[in-house]
């Protein structure tokens, strides 16, 4: 079994040992290889061959198998992940400027509106009170009827001012 | 069991880089090739063929896990590095039972009562080989089945060439001492 060793056994003695110690070494080694020889081991018998290979397609497979799975794993993790992020950025998507300002500007035409309606509303109101103050008895007829002009002119503005 | 011829380096390269990548019918052969070497290791070591097999199957299956971390290059250094592991945790392992054991078989067993030792040490070499240091049979036997060359030894036990050369020569005078004065 020694030739297959790819050494100068000559060389690597003369590293650590004498010259007339070398020769005795070389016997010492030979002697051991024999004596290997002479009481070789048994063979390992074929059932225990064909149980280590069939132990080792088994553990193939469950490689196999756990290399599946932990791919499987990391691909939904990276999915799930990849979800979240998303999810955050559209929920972190900021309005643009233009637009913020065009909704400002609709709310503030909106409010001059509002207000524009409400003081022709409180005009409206002073008046019907100061006619109400000046009638006799509000039956008289013109005065009768700039009352109720002005009454149907109030319900319109304020219809008015409810539709928008 | 017939005995496997052992193929060129060369070829056993191939092999080895096509069972990386998880071949089936390459795996088979590694087990084929080195089944008989590294068996004869674990028996001279342990003189136990049942342990040897045992052994001899945990290496296998260990080395289908890792063979993708090995080179295709230093294949047998590599896989006789797993065998010297897997001894020296055998010897971990049998010392620990052996200390949990001794004293109860000292008080409960009687001779007639201990465990019959099938096949254990079946033959002259395999019984002095037990009575050297475990360090010592086990790089004597490691040279004769790995075939590995001094250089190579020493770096799979990162001790200097020097180291293991004077290891193995020492080991190698005491069994001769031992085997010429034994009565067997």
């Amino acid at each position: 079994m020694t030739e297959n060793k790819k050494e100068n056994i000559d060389n690597l003695l003369s590293r650590f040992y004498r010259a007339d110690e070398i020769e005795q070494i070389k016997i010492d080694l030979t002697e051991a290889d024999r004596l290997f020889e002479k009481y070789p081991s048994p063979q390992v018998s074929q059932e225990v061959i064909d149980e280590i290979k069939s132990k080792i397609s088994r553990k193939q497979r469950r490689i196999a198998f756990s290399s599946v799975l932990v791919k499987t794993a990391a691909v939904a993790a990276v999915v799930i992940i990849g979800a979240a992020l998303l999810m955050q950025n559209i929920k972190e998507v900021p309005v643009s400027h233009s637009a913020q300002n065009g909704y400002q500007a609709a709310l503030a035409k909106v409010d001059s509106n509002i207000a524009s309606l409400e003081k022709e509303i409180e005009l409206l109101r002073d008046e019907l009170l100061a006619i109400r103050l000046n009638e006799d008895d509000g039956t008289n007829g013109e005065l009768a009827d700039a009352i109720n002009n002005v009454d149907t002119e109030i319900i319109e503005t304020e219809n008015l001012f409810w539709k928008g | 069991m017939k005995k496997q011829e052992m193929p060129s380096p060369e070829i056993v390269k191939d092999i080895v880089s096509l069972a990386r990548k998880g071949d089936k019918q390459d795996l088979s052969q590694l087990v084929d090739i080195y089944s008989s070497r590294l068996y004869g290791y674990f028996y001279r070591l342990t003189g136990n063929r049942d342990e040897a097999n045992e052994l001899l199957s945990e290496l296998f299956l260990k080395m289908v896990e890792k063979i993708g971390s090995c080179r295709p290059e230093t294949f047998e250094a590599w896989l006789f590095r797993i065998a010297s592991n897997l001894f020296t945790d055998y010897l971990r392992t049998k010392k620990r039972n052996q200390k949990m054991l001794s004293h109860i078989e000292e008080q409960v067993l009687t001779e007639a009562q201990m465990p019959k030792k099938d096949n254990f040490l079946t033959d002259k070499l395999a019984r002095q080989l037990q009575k050297l240091e475990p360090e010592t049979a086990e790089i004597i036997v490691m040279r004769y089945y790995s075939q590995l060359s001094f250089e190579e030894l020493a770096q799979m036990r990162k001790e200097p060439i020097g180291t293991v050369l004077s290891k193995v020569h020492r080991g190698l005078k005491k069994l001769r001492q031992l085997m010429e004065d034994s009565d067997d």
